[in-house]
C-alpha cells in the first residue's frame, strides 16, 4: 500500500513546484561567450579554462580547443539530438539548419539571363557561432539556504543580419539538452572544462526575473532569507568573495552593514568633523545574483554538463553623486552537490 | 706487400666514396623557445599546441596558473627545484641570488640636476619577466636503426639583459635547472601542463651544418646523405608526409627523394631561341635544417619539467621559378618510438 502511495505521489514530489522546501524558482536565460581563444581575455568575460586535453599521440594544429567544434562534430554524427525549440520538443533537421550548399543567382553576360547556381559550402562553426544561450531553472531551498540549478536546454547562437536594415541579432541555431551531472575534472574523457562567473550584463541573473515559476509568500526576494541566515545561523557556511575563505561570525555580521566616512565642515569655527556612519544593507537593494558554474565536455559520451558551484548576491556601489560605479559580490553561498 | 699497398691506397679509395656517418652520431644544440603564449590561436602560429592544461581550483576566485613560468617559479619559491648558475649545472644558486627583487635605477633630481643611482624593489612577475626558455640538449641519430633521440641537459628561463643605463640589450639565462627526459603519462592528474613544440620559431631551427659539418666544402653533410640513403633503401623505417599524418608509400618516398623536377624553359642561342629540358636536382641541396617536434610536460606533484622527442623532419627549402626562396617545409617526418 505504501509503495503504491509512493508511486502515486512521486510525480508531484519530483516537480519542484510541489516541494515545500523550494520556496522560489525561476527560468533564467544567459548568453555566454565561452570560446575565447586567449586565456587572458577570457577572464574579462568571466570565463576560466580549467581543463583542455588533446590526448592524441600527435596533435594536428586543426584539432580544435573550442566547445563549438566538439558539439558540432557530435551533432553531425548524430550523437546529440537537436531541437528547434527551447523546450526540446520539435526535432531539428541538421541539413535544414546547417545547409552544406548555398545558392547564388548569376547573370549570363551573353543572354542577359539570370540563373541559379548551387554550390557546396563548408561552414566553419567556430566562425559563425558567437555565443551560447543557456536556459536553466534556478531554485532556492529554504531549509539549507542554498541555490540549485537544472539546465534545461542550450543553444549555439548565430548572428542574423537583416538585409537593408544594417542591423543584426543573435538567434539560436538549434537547441539540445545538456546534463546537470557534475563530472570528475581529472577524468580522461573530460577534454574541455571551463568555469563561468556571471560578470557581464548578459549573464547576470535578476533577483526578480520575468519568468518566475514559484514564489512562496515571504520569499518573493530570497536574498532577504539568505541575509537572515548569514546573520543568525553560524552553522551555515558562507565564503568570502576575495579569497574564498570561510567567513567568521564577526565578518558575517559586519558584511551586512555599509560603513561610510563623512566629512563635514563647520564654517564658524573653521573645523572639519569626521563622522563614521553605519547603515544596514537593505536586501531589497540587491537586484542581481552572480552564478558560478562549471561546464564540462565529455568526449566519450559526447555530452555537455553544466553544474552550479556557487551563488553571490551582487551589491551595487554608487559614488557620492549617486552614479552607479560597479557591482561587487557580497559573499558566496556554495551550491550543494 | 698487399696489405701495405691497401693501406697506402685506402685513403684514395675513400675519397671517391660518399661520406659515411658514424654508427651513433650526436651533437649538442641550444634552442630558445617562447612557450607561454596566452592565445591558443597565436600559439599555433609559433609551432606550439597545448596538449593538456589542468588547473586546480583553489577557491571561487583563484585557480592555478596556466603558464610554465608561474609553475616553475612556484617550485623555485618552495625550494622544490635545484637551480644552478651555469648550463653545466655545476654551481648551485638560489632564488634570492638569481631573483633578488632589487634593481638599480637611475633617477634625476630636478633641483640639483644630478643623476643618481637608487635601489628599488621589483616584484617578481614570472609570466612577464621570463621572455623565453633556453633548452640545451644533445640530438642523437642511430644510423643502424634509423632512430632519433634527444637528451635535454639543462633548461633556463631567459630574462631581459640590461646595460648599466637600464636599457634592454638582449636576453640572459636567469638560472639553469635539470629537466627530465622520461615521458610521463599524459593522463596522470600530476601532469597539469603539456605542450607540443614544433620547431617553427626562428630561434629553434637546427641548422644541418651545425649538426654535421661537411669534411670539405664540396661534400654534403654526412647526416643528410645517411638520411637520404635510409629513405631510399630502408623501407622498413616508416616515414610520414610533410603534415606528419600519412605514412608514405615506397613510391612516394622514391619520388620525394629522387625528384627530377620540372620541365624548364630556357633561352638559348639556337635558331628557335628556346628549348625545354629537365633539371635533375639532388633534394639534399635544399636541406639546411632539421625540425624537432618535442613535448614539454610539467608534473606539478614532483615539480619537474620533462622534455621528450616525438618526431624529426629534415626541412626542405622551396624556391619559385625565379629562384627566390619562398618557404621551407618538412621533406618527411620520422617519428620516435617510445
Amino acid at each position: 500500500m505504501r509503495l503504491i502511495l509512493f508511486l502515486l505521489l512521486t510525480p508531484f514530489g519530483l516537480s519542484g513546484q510541489k516541494d515545500p522546501d523550494i520556496v522560489w524558482a525561476a527560468v533564467i536565460e544567459q548568453d555566454w561567450v565561452v570560446d575565447v581563444p586567449s586565456l587572458e581575455t577570457e577572464w574579462d568575460f568571466g570565463v576560466t579554462t580549467l581543463k583542455l586535453l588533446r590526448p592524441g599521440q600527435k596533435v594536428p594544429h586543426w584539432e580544435s580547443p573550442y566547445l563549438v567544434d566538439y558539439v558540432f562534430q557530435a551533432i553531425k554524427k548524430g550523437q546529440i539530438p537537436i531541437f528547434e525549440d527551447a523546450d526540446c520538443t520539435i526535432p531539428a533537421d541538421l541539413s535544414r539548419i546547417y545547409p552544406d550548399t548555398s545558392w547564388y543567382v548569376v547573370l549570363d553576360p551573353e543572354s542577359y539571363k539570370d540563373s541559379v547556381v548551387i554550390v557546396a559550402e563548408e561552414l566553419d562553426p567556430s566562425q559563425i557561432v558567437r555565443a551560447w544561450r543557456l536556459r536553466q531553472e534556478l531554485t532556492y531551498h529554504r531549509k539549507s539556504a542554498t541555490w540549485s540549478s537544472t539546465v534545461k536546454a542550450i543553444a549555439p547562437l548565430v548572428q542574423e543580419t537583416f538585409w537593408g536594415k544594417d542591423s543584426t541579432k543573435l538567434r539560436p541555431w538549434c537547441w539540445f539538452r545538456p546534463e546537470n551531472k557534475r563530472r570528475k575534472l581529472s577524468s580522461r574523457h573530460v577534454v574541455w572544462a571551463k568555469e563561468t562567473v556571471s560578470k557581464t550584463p548578459r549573464t547576470q541573473v535578476p533577483v526578480f526575473p520575468e519568468h518566475l515559476l514559484k514564489s512562496t509568500a515571504g520569499f518573493q526576494n530570497p536574498v532577504r532569507h539568505l541575509f537572515k541566515v548569514l546573520e543568525t545561523d553560524m552553522k551555515t557556511p558562507f565564503y568570502s568573495p576575495w579569497n574564498g575563505e570561510l567567513l567568521s561570525p564577526s565578518e558575517r555580521r559586519s558584511m551586512l552593514t555599509r560603513t561610510d566616512t563623512t566629512v563635514s565642515y563647520v564654517r564658524d569655527i573653521y573645523e572639519e568633523h569626521l563622522a563614521i556612519t553605519r547603515q544596514e544593507i537593505n536586501p531589497d537593494s540587491i537586484s542581481s545574483l552572480r552564478l558560478v558554474q562549471t561546464w564540462y565536455w565529455d568526449d566519450r559520451r559526447h555530452r555537455l554538463s553544466v553544474c552550479l558551484d556557487a551563488v553571490a548576491p551582487m551589491l551595487d556601489v554608487f559614488d557620492i553623486m549617486d552614479n552607479l560605479r560597479y557591482s561587487k559580490p557580497l559573499f558566496y553561498r556554495r551550491a550543494k552537490d | 706487400m698487399r696489405p701495405l699497398l691497401f693501406c697506402m691506397l685506402f685513403p684514395a679509395v675513400l675519397a671517391g666514396q660518399p661520406p659515411v656517418l658514424p654508427e651513433r652520431w650526436s651533437a649538442e644544440i641550444e634552442q630558445d623557445w617562447v612557450v607561454d603564449i596566452p592565445s591558443l590561436q597565436t600559439e599555433s602560429d609559433s609551432g606550439i599546441t597545448t596538449v593538456k592544461l589542468l588547473r586546480s581550483v583553489k577557491n571561487d576566485y583563484s585557480v592555478s596558473s596556466p603558464y610554465l613560468a608561474d609553475l616553475f617559479f612556484d617550485a623555485l619559491v618552495d625550494e622544490k627545484i635545484q637551480v644552478f648558475k651555469d648550463a653545466a649545472l655545476t654551481t648551485p644558486t638560489d632564488l634570492m641570488e638569481v631573483y633578488p627583487g632589487k634593481e638599480l635605477v637611475w633617477t634625476f633630481d630636478p633641483e640639483t640636476y644630478e643623476e643618481k643611482q637608487s635601489l628599488v624593489w621589483v616584484e617578481p612577475f614570472p609570466i612577464y619577466d621570463f621572455k623565453a626558455w633556453r633548452l640545451r640538449q644533445t640530438v642523437t641519430y642511430h644510423r643502424k636503426n634509423a632512430t632519433w633521440g634527444t637528451k635535454v641537459l639543462a633548461v633556463a628561463p631567459l630574462v631581459t639583459l640590461k646595460n648599466d643605463r637600464g636599457d634592454s640589450v638582449g636576453l640572459r639565462p636567469l638560472c639553469w635547472f635539470r629537466p627530465e627526459n622520461t615521458r610521463p603519462d599524459l593522463r596522470s592528474d600530476d601532469v597539469v601542463w603539456a605542450k607540443t613544440m614544433v620547431g617553427v620559431q626562428q630561434k629553434n631551427e637546427v641548422p644541418v651544418d651545425l649538426l654535421s659539418p661537411p669534411e670539405n666544402s664540396d661534400s654534403l653533410p654526412k647526416l643528410l646523405v645517411a638520411l637520404k640513403d635510409m629513405a631510399e633503401n630502408d623501407l622498413h623505417v616508416p616515414l610520414f608526409d610533410s603534415s606528419d599524418e600519412h605514412l608514405l608509400s615506397p613510391g612516394e618516398r622514391s619520388s620525394l627523394i629522387s625528384r627530377s623536377d620540372a620541365f624548364i624553359y630556357c633561352f638559348t642561342e639556337g635558331p628557335n631561341g628556346e628549348s625545354t629540358g629537365v633539371i635533375r636536382y639532388d633534394v639534399l641541396d635544399n636541406i639546411h635544417s632539421i625540425r624537432l617536434v618535442q613535448i614539454w610536460y610539467w608534473d606539478d606533484r614532483r615539480r619537474r619539467l620533462s622534455v621528450c622527442l616525438d618526431a624529426v623532419a629534415p626541412m626542405q627549402n622551396i624556391f619559385d621559378n625565379e629562384g627566390n626562396f619562398r618557404f621551407s617545409r618538412p621533406l618527411f617526418y620520422m617519428r620516435v618510438k617510445d
